[in-house]
């Protein structure tokens, strides 16, 4: 969906995909005063990328946008609702997995919903879904997206609950592709801090958005730090890029050469 | 210095049991250097050196690709999921691998991170004081065990590194880490012997790995031992230097001053009180 950002991640061409077992972290860090950079863009191309390549795909969004991406891509020029319809992109919606709200006439309402959610529901739930598309997309290895991790650390959960079910899931899709979402806040004592730490460590892609230091700017929204792991050699592949999120499209930039500068 | 590198004895030429710790920090990542323990401990005797893998971060492709072309026998990737970690059953498994390999040497290599969980630091360390025991038995007693150790300080509590350090020999801790001019990977690291015949020690090394995984080590210096706020040869930024008054002794007024004679010191360092009238001592109090 975005040519530019492909190039960036060091993907030759729109069919390119991450290698198989790659395991992604996408990270928005908030850094005031500059807003949320919306870094929830990159999460979407990846998705894109593997509707396109004929991979199953399990989007599990615990921030309910589904609808809200659905447009995105709409407007992108990218039809996300032809996919699920085939079946090939299987949407779970978070919340009601995690933290269910009692159905009505249910025999014990209190118990069940003030449960914590437990991270055996998410898996169980994301495990089904995923043998489902295996059995109906043989072929290819799925890729699974999971948004907005710190949303379960809002809804209660240990942040080291949230690392066994991460690491499960990741030997879940150990053949194919996991992308991880998640926001934090500069507050290095935060939970949220320590799961993007986490990711840091966990992922071989880790993709971190944020705004420029230097404030909010009217060409430039946000920059974005790739920083790849080398499989055979030593080392990691760092790059950085500026981007600019427009109507239809987002414009990205090395750093120093957008519009406002030249 | 090479001889002198603790790295070096770390990476290179430990022949008896031990317990490495790989410590490191977001900006920075020790896996690195995990593998380069794992390959250079390898390379001492590639055809008697078995290498158990206890993943735990979900990583066994990348190990299995990392390792495929260096290590073609004898690497033994175990999926360790956090429920199973550190239990009978996992030292029952590596047990058995170390029974087919009689007489080898073995390079256990685990991770911490979120290990501690469903396990408390005491079993986690007890589990590592066990597994050269086992291997050992099953595979005759005569075969030295490594462990190699990651651990991420920003993610874990401080508590659970000070046990593993307790169970450890040595750690290797990294400070920096970078690409220099030539694309080698260069790290700088904190490296202590915690309990190794020669005792306790602690130097900063620079190991830089290339891309065969060989290593070169030297030493290295803190960024604040290397960039001093106020150098001793830099006049421009000593506060000193353009003062209207002399600070600062030659040889000869330093030897002149320690020649005066002070009026209350009698021949060594006491100094002697002699009261006078107005004086109101308190013969009770001893610090009078």
């Amino acid at each position: 969906m975005f040519p530019q950002l492909s190039t960036f991640l060091g993907l030759e061409n729109q069919l390119t995909l991450p290698p198989p077992g790659t395991c992604i972290a996408v990270c928005d860090q908030e850094r005031q005063p500059v807003p949320r950079p919306q870094g929830s863009f990159i999460q979407l191309h990846l998705l894109t990328l593997f509707l396109r390549a004929k991979h199953p795909c399990v989007f599990f969004s615990l921030t309910d946008n589904y609808t809200h991406l659905r447009v995105i891509a709409a407007k992108c020029g990218f039809g996300l609702q032809s996919y699920a319809d085939s079946g090939q992109l299987k949407h779970l919606s978070g919340m009601t997995v995690a933290d269910p709200i009692p159905t009505e006439g249910a025999a014990d309402v209190s118990v069940s919903h003030s449960a914590l959610p437990h991270p055996g529901a998410v898996l169980k739930d994301l495990a089904l879904s995923l043998s489902e598309i295996r059995i109906k997309f043989p072929e290819k290895a799925p890729c699974v997206v999971v948004e907005d991790l710190s949303v379960l650390l809002d809804l209660g959960w240990d942040v080291h609950e949230l690392f066994a079910m991460m690491r499960s899931l990741r030997s879940l899709v150990s053949d194919g592709t996991l992308v991880f979402y998640s926001t934090s806040a500069e507050d290095c004592e935060s939970e949220e801090a320590v799961l993007s730490s986490f990711l840091f460590h966990f992922a071989d892609w880790f993709l971190e958005t944020s705004g420029l230091r230097s404030g909010s700017s009217s060409t430039i929204d946000g920059q974005l730090n790739i920083r790849i792991r080398n499989t055979t050699r030593p080392g990691v592949s760092v790059k950085t890029c500026h981007y600019k999120v427009q109507e239809r499209r987002i414009q990205f930039f090395a750093p120093g050469t957008s519009s406002g500068i030249l | 210095m090479a001889n002198n590198s603790t790295a070096k004895q770390i990476f290179e030429t430990s022949k008896t049991p031990d317990t490495v710790l790989f410590l490191d920090k977001r900006p920075h990542s020790a896996l690195d250097l995990l593998t380069l323990f794992i390959l250079r401990r390898y390379a001492s005797d590639p055809t008697r050196t078995a290498v158990h893998i206890l993943s735990n971060e979900g990583r066994t492709p990348f190990w299995k690709e990392r390792l495929r072309q260096r290590l073609p026998d004898r690497v033994f990737v175990y999926d360790v999921a956090t429920e199973s970690y550190a239990t009978e059953a996992l030292l029952e498994q590596v047990r058995k691998m170390g029974s087919s390999t009689t007489d080898f040497r073995h390079v256990v290599i685990c991770d911490s991170t979120g290990v501690f969980v469903e396990r408390s630091a005491d079993s986690f360390c007890t589990f590592l004081a066990r597994l050269p025991g086992q291997i050992a038995d099953a595979s005759g007693g005569t075969a030295p065990t490594s462990i190699g150790l990651l651990h991420h300080s920003d993610v874990n509590d401080i508590r659970a590194e000070r046990a593993l350090k307790f169970v450890c020999t040595s750690s290797v801790t990294v400070v920096e880490s970078s690409q220099n001019k030539v694309g080698q990977q260069d790290f700088i690291c904190s490296v202590e012997h915690l309990r190794h015949e020669e005792g306790h020690t602690s130097q900063m090394e620079r190991i830089t790995v290339n891309d065969d995984w060989n290593a070169v080590y030297s030493p290295a210096e803190s960024i604040k031992q290397s960039r001093p706020y106020i150098s001793s040869t830099d006049s421009s930024s000593d506060p000193a230097s353009n003062l209207s008054f002399n600070l600062r002794l030659t040889s000869e007024e330093r030897t002149a001053r320690d020649q005066v004679a002070l009026p209350h010191v009698r021949g060594g360092s006491v100094i002697y009180y002699e009261p006078d009238e107005a004086d109101d001592i308190d013969y009770e109090e001893p610090e009078e």
